[in-house]
């Protein structure tokens, strides 16, 4: 633990050599649990895809652990194009395809590492089935899998409840959060919503670059209204419901 | 005479016209999952400007009567396979722009072959079968390109198939896991480019375009895998060009258009098949 991960050093994101956010800091430690909130367009995916390398930072620079750092990936589901003619385990054996060189074969290890992902989100029995005949709460726990089986040092989400039903956002949030807990995995998690994440994440970073908004630091710092207030540019109340807060987002005062 | 005593007229070309057909097919899988059927298109205006200025580089210095020849040391395809290749490193660059840059290079191209065609001397009369090839007829070295450049695709995906398939399917996170995204992309694209344009040259722009996309919507229609996707593929881009060619034998019709037009059917029927199972 307080072992740092990711680091980020007065780095701008941004596309090009246009900027979002004045140049922000931000330390990621071995076994944290991070919640990434902000509205549409703040700058959440950018901000990910600057620490992963898929995006070059304007100005900056990102320091990982060690170079060959692995990220699991779980995408948002919507970006994946449906028409693929892929099994449910097809998609997750991607998680393994860069333990094999290109040319090689993937191994009976790497399937039973699969299968055992898939077990453990309780796909099993889905797993031959298409992926794009599956619930969108399915289709996330096939690319959670997939993520889980690329055996990942820290796991990344993007919007991993977008477009889900209310029981299959609760079952993927209990499960990220037993494997928090229980594996002490690092994992970065963006969302639009406070309520989802509050109770599962211990760090918290707001972002909006519409109102110039980048704060950091634990769940308990940050989930007050003052704070949140800034997040969403509007009115904020808190509600604790047996130790889950509920955020609720009010109207803009006339 | 028969179609089998005329063996040796139609052999090359049914041979290119297979060759070609099983290149294609497989390839347009790729096209048509990535959404962009109207590269092949692009590419192939795109190669046609490659062999008008291979020609006016030819009047330039002198050497038109080499391009036309067998043995010379200058062939158009050459021109127009690295054009295509040029293009589609562009086309494989990552876009949220709807593919505008396909239909504009399409657009440009068509343009500046007829603008550039005519500084073209008058004695090269026979510039649109050059362009646009001919599945009639074709010449001999054309086997070899078709068959070098198809073996090439071959060894080229069968090492990268699964680096293919994830960029293609989910390239964020195959760049997050590692794989350099736009090289793999480059390597994509330069094998759509390498065969469009080659096939182009050989048999004809619009059999090389339909045997690329319509095989391909059948065999991702009727396919439950991948694999049987390209083999439907495959197998409808074989029957079509083989039948195809007999049929326009048999019939004196267009060899290109009947070589697309039962792949047209064939599509159609698989739509049909899908409708009632």
């Amino acid at each position: 633990m307080n072992e740092p991960r990711i680091t980020l050093n007065q780095v701008a994101i941004g596309h090009g050599r246009r900027q979002l956010l004045e140049p922000i800091s931000l330390t990621v430690n071995q076994g944290e649990f991070w919640g990434i909130v902000g509205p549409n367009g703040a700058g959440k995916t950018t901000l990910v895809r600057t620490m992963i390398g898929l995006v070059r930072p304007v100005s900056g620079l990102v320091v990982l652990a060690r170079p060959d750092l692995h990220f699991g990936y779980v995408p948002q589901r919507h970006t994946l194009n449906p028409e693929y003619p892929l099994s449910a385990f097809e998609v997750a054996l991607m998680g393994r395809y860069d333990h094999r060189p290109s040319g090689r074969r993937l191994t009976t290890g790497d399937r039973d590492q699969v299968r055992a992902a898939l077990a453990e989100l309780g796909m099993a029995d889905n797993a031959d089935h298409p992926f794009r005949a599956l619930s969108g709460g399915q289709q996330q726990r096939v690319l959670l899998a997939r993520a889980l089986a690329s055996e990942p040092d820290v796991l990344f989400l993007d919007e991993p409840t977008e477009g889900i039903d209310v029981p299959g956002e609760a079952d993927i949030l209990a499960f990220l959060g037993r494997l928090h807990r229980e594996r002490g995995m690092t994992i970065l998690m963006v969302v639009h919503h406070m309520d989802q994440v509050g109770g599962v994440v211990d760090h918290l970073c707001l972002i909006n670059r519409h109102t110039g908004l980048f704060k950091t630091g634990a769940v308990s710092e940050l989930m007050v209204e003052g704070g949140l207030s800034d997040v969403y540019d509007r009115p904020v109340e808190l509600h604790d419901c047996d130790g889950w807060m509920h955020v609720h987002v009010k109207d803009r005062e006339p | 005479m028969s179609f089998w005593d005329s063996y040796e007229f139609w052999r090359d070309a049914v041979l290119v016209a297979l060759i070609s057909a099983a290149a294609l097919s497989y390839l347009g899988v790729w096209v048509a999952l990535k959404k962009v059927v109207y590269v092949p298109l692009a590419l192939s205006q795109v190669s046609a400007v490659g062999v008008v200025l291979a020609f006016l580089l030819g009047d330039w210095i002198g050497a038109t009567e080499q391009l036309h020849s067998e043995k010379g040391p200058i062939d158009p395809a050459w021109f127009s396979l690295l054009l295509a290749v040029a293009v589609s490193l562009y086309f494989a660059r990552p876009r949220s722009d709807g593919g505008k840059p396909v239909v504009v290079a399409y657009l440009l191209s068509g343009a500046a072959v007829l603008l550039l065609g005519g500084f073209l001397r008058q004695d090269v009369h026979d510039v649109d079968s050059i362009l646009f090839g001919s599945a009639v007829l074709v010449e001999t070295v054309q086997i070899l390109y078709v068959g070098a450049g198809a073996m090439v695709i071959l060894a080229l995906h069968a090492l990268l198939y699964r680096r293919f398939l994830f960029v293609s399917f989910d390239p964020t996170t195959a760049g997050a896991s590692g794989i350099p995204v736009y090289g793999t992309e480059v390597l994509l694209y330069g094998s759509f480019a390498l065969m469009i344009s080659l096939a182009t040259r050989a048999f004809g722009a619009l059999p090389a375009f339909g045997l690329c996309v319509l095989p391909a919507l059948t065999g991702l229609r009727l396919g439950r895998s991948m694999r049987i996707a390209f083999i439907i593929s495959m197998a409808v881009g074989l029957a079509s060009a083989g039948l195809g060619y007999y049929l326009s034998f048999a019939f004196e019709l267009s060899a290109g258009a009947s070589m697309v037009g039962l792949a047209g059917l064939l599509y159609l029927v698989s739509l049909a098949v899908q409708r009632r199972s």
